[in-house]
């Protein structure tokens, strides 16, 4: 009796506690939104719940492959659904062939959403931290090198030159606009406004909750075009696949990319949609020459292809949703080169080319040279359960064919440890020019130290080509000097499976996605909600 | 007195028969009374699979069946395959043999570790055996979990051994507390301290005169460190902190149980753990024997 009682107590302290901690919620989080009024169940009717990629910092010049930064910021120009530059902050623009010169007119009356007027300051203040600020540590930099001045006539109109004609420069002004007044003087790469950005864009940003991993944006109604049909989007920042999915089918989120088996178990349910766009997101085991190994043997980098099956890992791994991969454009309007698919999954023709190579097959069936075992690591994210499920399977298949890849499973990409490679995800869903920043010798995001002076010179030239055709030709030829001998083994192009909540209408599929199927935001101003 | 005829008695009574008594000898059913022998068959034939997994399992636990992905329990695949096409049926048997070898490395660890310092706390001085019981006590106190993660991230490198290690070195308290005062009370015995008084050393003492003495008391806690063990192998592989995934064990197959979960893949989930639930309590009812035969020494005293 006694026992019971006490046991009674303890329960009834414990539900008191917990009430009472939940209660500290409510306040806090009423505290820092005054203006919601309503009761929390409305507030959630139009509010999107996006279960999306950790993040560490909203900034369009530090994040290029992130959903954020695009809804918070805006550019001179943006993408729409072909993935063709139109234009956002400017309203028009000339281009003078002779002088190679960019003049931009800005829409007026615009402002950042502190309420400050947005104005050509600031493009001149992004662009020359692009250009000049050598402490910026950003993937980006290599696509801006041609810019040799900008100049602000007035405060509507910035002039950019450029030291010849690029290709692919009206795309790149497409990079979210920063605030002078807020970021000026202080080191990008670290500063607190990475944060608590303050952009143009089309939603603002409200805070950032670092304990419940959560974003909270709220629609800029002051925004220069359409402003977005739903409220308030809360960003919640999940890597892990398994838990995204799990946030789904539990109703904590409601638009989520996912792999694509998960993306398949919804495909049955009629609670659900499934969204599938195309993407330019190629999955491939990345080898760093920073490492002594690939040094040496840099070489036997294309004939893995040979021992890989990739169609058996698209039909497997991605359950379909996806196309074995050659070249790193294949799937872009320039690529798809198809005589630069040069290997196949052929193990004879693989223990051939080792042998030509100079690789002998060691007592242990893994082959060696010059002493030296065919032994390598390749590093994945754990929480990233396609790459980690396609290192695996690769690793198997290398092994059966005498190659020895060993998978090193990380919580946090080591780039000092050594590893021999990673398993990499890059995209060019817009021009191929997106890849010149990777493969080109000592680019802003050739972190793996490719270099082939041939590659180099191709993409300096496609950058630099006007006509459309010869453009195509110099693209194409990249495609099979790169695949004779390439940095990446590449495997799969993946489709972008995302699954929403029913109510949740307007998601256009027409644009191609990028690394990690971003850009599906695209459109978010014409989406509607109705939970 | 005059001879009377047998013939004139009658026997009576109810069904009378005639009885001849008979030396009885105790039936196998009744020797087996009370044992665990249920437990100890599936035991013994979980044991011997995984000992013989080369024979067993028809497929490579490790290779991965690209063309027979997510397959049900079928003639080919008798427990079916996993979401990269791995065969179950194979890698129960290996699993088992990497999650059992834990179970039992660990046991060793803690055992060694346990008797020991439970001996020396339970022979030294008043002093002395206070403040090693406190400092059991106190590592005790914090939360094993906690500890284990913080060695595994200290160690780095993970894989059965490491693993067990850990496991063992964090679970030796309790099995030192019962030591300690099983030694109280038997070290003042004539024997202990005839052997003190003639310069046996403590390692002899504790092997000849203590161990002997508790080890029947002490039997259901080692054999129930087995169990814990490995459910604590299963726990951090399950949470991604335990094995790596390429090292088969029941832990490392369930630690797949979310993803499966979402792929309505019952089967990756329910093979193993059944495996794991039928040998934990197996291996707890055999404990629990030898826990009621160590009570009954007690009560007869």
């Amino acid at each position: 009796m006694k026992m019971k009682l006490k046991k009674g107590i303890c329960l009834l302290l414990a539900c008191v506690m917990v009430l009472s901690f939940a209660a500290c919620g409510n306040n806090s989080s009423n505290e820092s939104k005054p203006a919601a009024t309503s009761g929390s169940a409305d507030d959630l009717s139009n509010t999107l719940v996006y279960a999306g990629e950790s993040e560490s910092t909203i900034n369009p010049l530090l994040n290029s492959h992130d959903e954020l930064p695009d809804l918070i910021f805006s550019g001179l120009m943006k993408y729409d659904g072909n993935g063709k530059p139109v234009y956002d902050l400017a309203e028009s623009s000339t281009y003078d062939d002779a002088t190679y010169t960019y003049t931009f007119k800005l829409r007026k009356g615009i402002k950042w959403h502190d309420g400050t007027d947005f104005s050509a300051d600031d493009v001149l203040y992004t662009y020359n931290v692009l250009t000049k600020d050598e402490t910026l540590s950003s993937s980006i930099t290599s696509n801006y090198e041609d810019i040799v001045s900008m100049t602000a006539p007035d405060q509507n109109t910035v002039v950019i030159k450029l030291s010849q004609y690029d290709a692919a420069m009206m795309d790149y002004f497409t990079v979210g606009i920063l605030p002078k007044h807020l970021t000026e003087g202080q080191d990008i790469n670290t500063m607190a406004f990475n944060q608590t950005p303050v952009g143009t864009g089309r939603y603002k940003f409200v805070k950032w909750d670092t304990a419940g991993g959560m974003i909270v944006l709220e629609r800029n109604e002051d925004y220069y075009d359409k402003v977005p049909n739903i409220e308030r989007v809360i960003y919640k920042t999940v890597s892990n696949e398994s838990t995204k999915a799990t946030m789904l089918q539990s109703g904590e989120a409601d638009l989520a990319w996912l792999n694509s088996k998960y993306a398949d178990s919804f495909r049955k349910n009629d609670s659900y949609k499934n969204i599938d766009f195309k993407t330019a997101d190629y999955r491939g085991i990345s080898m760093d020459f920073g490492t002594e190994f690939w040094q040496n043997n840099g070489d036997s980098i294309g004939v893995l292809n040979d021992a890989i099956d990739k169609e058996a890992i698209v039909k497997s791994v991605l359950d379909g949703h996806g196309v074995a991969a050659y070249s790193p454009i294949q799937l872009n309007r320039f690529g798809g080169n198809k005589s630069a698919d040069i290997y196949s999954h052929d193990l004879q023709k693989f223990a051939e080319e080792m042998a030509k190579l100079g690789w002998v097959k060691g007592s242990d069936g893994i082959y060696e040279r010059n002493g030296e075992k065919f032994h390598f690591t390749v590093q994945v994210r754990d929480y990233e359960e396609e790459r980690v499920d396609i290192a695996n399977l690769c690793a198997s298949q290398l092994k059966a064919a005498g190659v020895d890849m060993e998978v090193k499973l990380v919580t946090k990409f080591d780039w000092d440890a050594g590893y021999n490679g990673f398993l990499s995800g890059y995209a060019a869903q817009f021009d191929p020019d997106m890849f010149y920043k990777n493969y080109v010798t000592g680019a802003s995001d050739n972190t793996m130290q490719y270099s082939n002076t041939r590659v180099d010179e191709l993409l300096t030239n496609g950058r630099h080509t006007k006509e459309e055709n010869k453009r195509k030709e110099i693209y194409q030829e990249f495609e099979t000097v790169y695949a004779e001998q390439p940095g990446v083994v590449l495997v799969a192009f993946l489709d972008g499976c995302y699954v929403s909540v029913k109510g949740l209408n307007g998601l256009d599929t027409t644009r191609v996605l990028g690394h990690h199927a971003v850009g599906v935001m695209w459109n978010i101003e014409n989406w509607t909600l109705n939970k | 007195m005059a001879k009377v005829e047998n013939s004139r008695f009658r026997k009576v009574g109810i069904g009378w028969k005639k009885v001849e008594p008979v030396a009885l000898k105790p039936s196998l059913k009744k020797r087996l009374k009370g044992k665990p022998v249920f437990s100890v068959i599936i035991l013994l034939f979980i044991v011997t699979g995984c000992l013989f997994a080369g024979q067993l399992a028809n497929h490579d636990p490790g290779s991965f069946y690209l063309q027979n992905v997510n397959e049900a329990p079928n003639a080919e695949f008798y427990f079916g395959t996993d979401s990269l096409g791995r065969d179950i049926y194979s890698m129960i048997w290996y699993g088992g043999r990497v999650s059992i070898s834990i179970g039992l490395m660990s046991m060793a660890i803690i055992s060694v570790i346990g008797i020991t310092y439970g001996c020396i706390s339970g022979i030294a001085n008043a002093k002395i055996d206070a403040l090693m019981m406190r400092i059991a006590e106190m590592a005790n106190s914090i939360p094993n979990l906690l500890v284990i993660l913080l060695l595994m991230a200290v160690i780095g490198k993970q894989d059965a051994v490491t693993l067990s290690f850990v496991i063992g070195i964090t679970g030796w308290f309790a099995l030192a507390r019962i030591v300690r005062s099983e030694v109280r009370q038997i070290r003042n015995s004539e024997y202990v301290l005839a052997a003190r008084r003639m310069g046996v050393g403590f390692p002899r003492i504790m092997i000849r005169h203590l161990i002997p003495n508790f080890v029947s008391s002490i039997m259901f806690v080692v054999v129930s460190t087995i169990s814990s063990s490995m459910s604590m192998e299963s726990t951090l592989s399950f949470l991604g902190l335990g094995l790596p995934v390429d090292v088969i064990s029941w832990g490392s197959m369930l630690s797949l149980a979310n993803r499966a979960l979402l792929l309505d893949t019952w089967w990756v989930i329910i093979i193993p753990g059944i495996f794991l639930l039928v040998t934990l309590n197996c291996i707890t009812s055999l404990g629990n024997f030898y826990r009621k035969g160590n009570t009954k020494r007690h009560s007869n005293l």
